[in-house]
């Protein structure tokens, strides 16, 4: 009764407690959702399409019986299957036509391991029809009936949607999986018999690493400077879950860390209200103590009355949690390349309803405390108060300030701890603001670093020679075209780094790379220097200025520097040309990075080249539109989520600010209507309430802008290190950081200027005369 | 020769309640002279309050004209009226609404300051009424709760005096204080009157009406008579019952 009481006075602010709950718990309950739900669905997945620990994949030419017999004496249990690699495979997405590679393979060889398994509608396969990797519904939004166009080796091959496949090893940035007929998988097999491949699915390996180190052996590719048709590459399943689901995993955090910053600012905001509703009330809670309420029972109405509108808020954020759900799967789907049609699940709703409410309840009850202390006599008389003040800070004979201003910091000073709040609410949430702004910048408007986090070289174009000739003086009539910056030859294969299998690159100058993805030390410049990944340093525990052991003969290196990122894979070592020749003296130099000038069409220029070198060419890569694609989901999303926390953040200051300016006003009725009579105005009054809350206001939300630019690109960081990216180097664009901070604090004076309006009608005589 | 410093004409007050119209005051034409000490007395509800609140520009009437040391202040907004009562009108009233946030010295310097930027001089004529109506240095930087009713209703008053004002608006001074610092609130204002100060006190106490040298009865929103005490002067008989008389006639 009391409770019911209480809350028919404060309507207002407790709608506005309610709101703020209400965000949270659907936030929570969405993170939450997508923590359990997204991974559990890939784990279910896994089990239903017996995935299988490793999947490895070869030109039908390297896999022999001696290979077969090593896979018989490692694994525990393994299925072979052929296939077709058409790597040099064009496709249509969307509009474009894009070089992506692609597998095919045929469905009537069933498998027993890494199954496959069709999702939604889907129609019998006839010749001309494919089964297609579900992202292309998602992504590219094919349909049943529409044609996919495949070109390679010079020849178009068209094929007709007919459904739509989920398959573990499907990454969505790797080349897709086709299922096609058994009679069209022929004329594949016969019309490409250079692209005929092995995929091996196997299980229980020990030491992958050091088993691919041995198949890489017994193909003998480390020899092998470059050829199209040899071709080796391998996953683990942990690798492709990472991949798949990391940025889920990562957006989800930031879900539930913006939880955090709202839980937060939602127990200060509750736990100012009680003091304040407790100061208000205390002739009501001495009246009440009078007629026998214990201060139990006040106290219990106040925890009833706050952990009820809670704990009805925060099922009634179940709701918008529903609502939104399948909206975060489709773009989990995009992201993830995974089938995932998220519904509600009652144990996030559980959780959040449960911690939430309990959560409002031990604060409400910390916070009611002092009621306990108060005595009813003198709470009846009005006079006893839970603040005194004892100190006088900035006498006004003695201020510098204007008087309004010195009241207004006069206020400040003797409400420190209402000044902390504010402080602290700022802080957090112009902190979040900032960590959003910067996600939003970094992959909507400048995308520098996001091209730089993986560590992978941005050249515009590559051109894959031929190795039967000398590629050099190509290399000099690229360089002489007037759109071309910059070229360089590289060249990427598998190695050993002390016993490690790793994939090695080299570049002519690495200095000359645009990705500068060392983070400690430098590239290497000498034949006996090396630079490897940081995931590769770990596992070896060598650190710059070690000596690693690299290829079959174990020549040292000195490690100079460690990389960031995901170029090569985990296990990675750049070394020089001079180096290579050490490892293989017939190495050829064939794929060549080509920097072209800004605005050039990488697309025209590789059309161009083929037209130059024909045969000498064996494929171009359009590397801008390539990175583009492989980012695109991932920047629209982060950007997605980036102006999502800014407009969260901007509409919880906006609420707390109401909410507690609007206490203070209520709070300090009388003393306005004192300073109304002896004539100080409502804009003083309102300039004195605005001025006295900008001081948190700018400080906490300085500090939250600054801390939030120096802390993101840790966390980013942090979060991404487990891809073996130690440095994200986000750009900070301070004019917009310095914005988002300004905005924050005109839109807070705004709106506590809006809010302290209501000032004007507050009566002087009213207040005399009550 | 008297000087007029509020004169109001056909002034009427009227209160919304439960859909029912109440005039408080009607249509009243009144002079205040400089230099009087105005009392103004009446039963419960007669309109004294309001009266003095409409004359002060602490509320507005809804009809009529309140010309006020030669300005028309009815139709002043809100903000312009605080402006106006900073510079003309000092309060006390009888739970003293001092600022509990403040200090008793920076609660007399929140109200003189907003007319002066010279903070030496504002803080110096501060120290020197305080001084003057007997609160000494050790209690200046005391706070509102720390105060005695007697001091506190002292300080008040210095609030009130700060800005020189043209007249001392009194709401039962004394109402909430007992009788010896009720007594020595009444000095004060008595003491600043003979210095030439105007003030106008709404009372039901005897004792306070008899400082004043005007006393004005008021009933049912109407002026119903005035008597003229002439200059206070301690221990008057003739004055008591001078007072005595007109609130019989009046039927007090």
């Amino acid at each position: 009764m009391l409770a019911k009481g209480n809350i028919r006075k404060a309507k207002g602010q407790m709608i506005i407690l309610a709101v703020l709950f209400l965000i949270a718990a659907s936030l929570l309950i969405m993170g939450l959702s997508i923590i359990l739900g997204f991974n559990s669905h890939f784990d279910e997945l896994v089990e239903e399409l017996n995935a299988t620990d490793t999947n490895f994949n070869m030109s039908q030419f390297l896999f022999t019986p001696e290979m077969e017999e090593l896979f018989r004496e490692e694994s525990t249990d393994f299925e072979v299957q052929i296939g077709m690699h058409l790597f040099d495979a064009e496709l249509t997405w969307n509009d474009d036509i894009i070089l992506q590679g692609a597998h095919f393979y045929n469905i009537a060889d069933s498998r027993r391991l890494s199954q496959w398994k069709l999702v939604g509608e889907y129609r019998p396969l006839t010749h001309d029809s494919v089964y297609v990797p579900y992202m292309y519904h998602f992504s590219a939004g094919y349909n049943l009936g529409d044609i996919i166009t495949v070109i390679s080796g010079g020849q178009n091959l068209y094929f007709t949607v007919a459904g739509f496949v989920e398959n573990i090893w499907a990454d969505a940035f790797l080349s897709p999986r086709f299922f096609i007929p058994a009679t069209r998988f022929q004329e594949l097999y016969n019309d490409f018999p250079n692209r005929r491949g092995v995929y091996i699915y196997a299980n229980g390996i020990d030491n992958v690493p050091n088993f691919t180190n041995l198949l890489v052996i017994e193909t003998g590719l480390g020899d092998v400077s470059f050829h199209p048709d040899l071709w080796i590459s391998f996953f683990t399943l942990d690798q492709i879950i990472s991949g798949r689901t990391g940025t889920a995993f990562m957006m989800s955090i930031l879900m539930i860390a913006f939880t955090a910053v709202i839980g937060i600012v939602s127990i200060l905001v509750i736990r100012f209200r009680i003091k304040n509703s407790i100061e208000e009330d205390m002739t009501n809670i001495g009246s009440l103590m009078s007629i026998g309420y214990t201060s139990r029972q006040i106290t219990a109405s106040v925890v009833v009355q706050y952990a009820s509108i809670i704990f009805i808020s925060v099922v009634a954020g179940i709701i918008p949690a529903v609502v939104l759900l399948p909206l975060v799967g489709r773009v989990f789907a995009v992201l993830s390349g995974m089938y995932w049609q998220p519904s509600f699940m009652p144990v996030p709703a559980l959780i959040t309803v449960a911690g939430l409410t309990a959560l409002v309840f031990i604060f409400t009850r910390i916070s009611a405390r002092s009621i306990k202390k108060i005595a009813p006599v003198l709470a009846l008389r009005g006079s006893a108060t839970t603040h005194s003040f004892k100190r006088n800070p900035l006498p006004l004979d003695r201020s510098f300030l204007p008087v309004n201003a010195s009241l207004a910091f006069k206020s400040v000073l003797q409400g420190l701890r209402k000044s902390a709040m504010m402080f602290v609410i700022l802080l957090a949430v112009s902190f979040t603001a900032v960590v959003a702004l910067v996600l939003f910048y970094n992959s909507a408007i400048n995308l520098a670093a996001f091209e730089q986090i993986p560590g992978i070289e941005r050249a515009n174009s590559v051109l894959a020679f031929t190795d039967n000739q000398d590629n050099v003086p190509f290399q000099e009539e690229i360089n002489a075209h007037p759109d071309v910056r910059d070229s360089q030859f590289t060249h990427q294969g598998p190695t050993t780094v002390s016993g490690e299998f790793a994939l090695y690159m080299v570049m002519e100058d690495f200095s000359r790379r645009v990705t500068q993805n060392v983070f400690e030390g430098t590239f290497p410049r000498y034949e006996n220097e090396v630079a490897i990944t940081w995931l590769l340093a770990q596992e070896l525990s060598v650190e710059v200025g070690d000596v690693v052991y690299i290829g079959d003969d174990d020549l040292p290196f000195i490690v100079t520097g460690l990389l960031s990122g995901m170029d090569l894979g985990q296990f990675g070592a750049y070394i020089t040309y001079e180096a290579v020749l050490t490892l293989n003296p017939n190495f050829v130099k064939t794929m060549l990075f080509v920097y072209l000038n800004p605005g050039v069409d990488a697309a025209l220029f590789g059309q161009e080249m083929e037209n130059r070198f024909g045969d000498y060419l064996f494929m171009t890569i359009d590397a801008d539109e390539q990175f583009a694609r492989g980012v695109a989901g991932f920047a629209d999303v982060m950007s997605l989520v980036g102006v999502i926390i800014l407009v969260i953040s901007a509409f919880v200051i906006s609420l707390v600010l109401y909410f507690v300016i609007g206490s203070t006003i209520v709070r300090k009725h009388r003393d306005l209507g004192i300073q109304k009579a002896i004539g100080y105005t409502t804009a003083n009054l309102m300039n004195q309430i605005s001025l006295a809350f900008s001081f948190p206001i700018i400080l906490g939300g300085a500090a939250g802008a600054v801390l939030g630019a120096l802390l993101v690109d840790p966390l980013m960081s942090m979060g991404l290190r487990p891809m073996g990216v130690m440095q994200a180097n986000l750009i900070l664009n301070m004019s917009w950081i310095a914005v988002t901070g300004i905005v924050i604090v005109v839109l807070a004076y705004v709106i506590s200027m809006l809010v302290t309006w209501r000032i004007r009608k507050i009566s002087a005589y009213r207040l005399v005369t009550e | 020769m008297t000087h007029t410093i509020i004169k109001t004409a056909k002034l009427s007050k009227t209160f919304s309640s439960g859909g029912q119209q109440h005039h408080v005051l009607k249509n009243l034409d009144l002079e205040i002279n400089k230099g009087d000490f105005t009392v103004i007395m009446g039963p419960s509800g007669a309109g004294k309050t309001t009266l003095m609140y409409a004359l002060s520009g602490m509320d507005k009437p809804n009809l009529g004209s309140i010309d006020f040391a030669g300005q028309e202040i009815s139709k002043l907004n809100n903000d312009r009226l605080a402006t106006f009562r900073r510079k003309h009108c000092g309060f006390v009233f009888q739970q003293m609404f001092l600022l509990d946030n403040l200090s008793i010295l920076d609660n007399i310097l929140a109200a003189g300051l907003l007319i002066s930027k010279d903070k030496k001089t504002i803080a110096a004529r501060a120290k020197d009424l305080l001084t003057q109506v007997g609160l000494s240095e050790q209690i200046w930087n005391k706070f509102p709760t720390q105060l005695s009713g007697g001091e506190a209703q002292r300080a008040s008053i210095v609030r009130a005096l700060i800005n020189q004002p043209v007249v001392v608006f009194a709401d039962e001074p004394t109402g909430s204080l007992n009788s010896a610092s009720g007594q020595a609130a009444l000095d004060v204002l008595t003491s600043v009157n003979e210095n030439g100060q105007s003030v106008v006190m709404v009372t039901h106490d005897l004792r306070s009406a008899r400082r004043g040298n005007r006393v004005l009865y008021i009933k049912d929103g109407v002026i119903q008579g005035e008597c003229n005490l002439g200059k206070y002067v301690t221990g008057d008989q003739t004055r008591r019952d001078k007072l005595a008389d007109f609130l019989n006639d009046m039927g007090w």
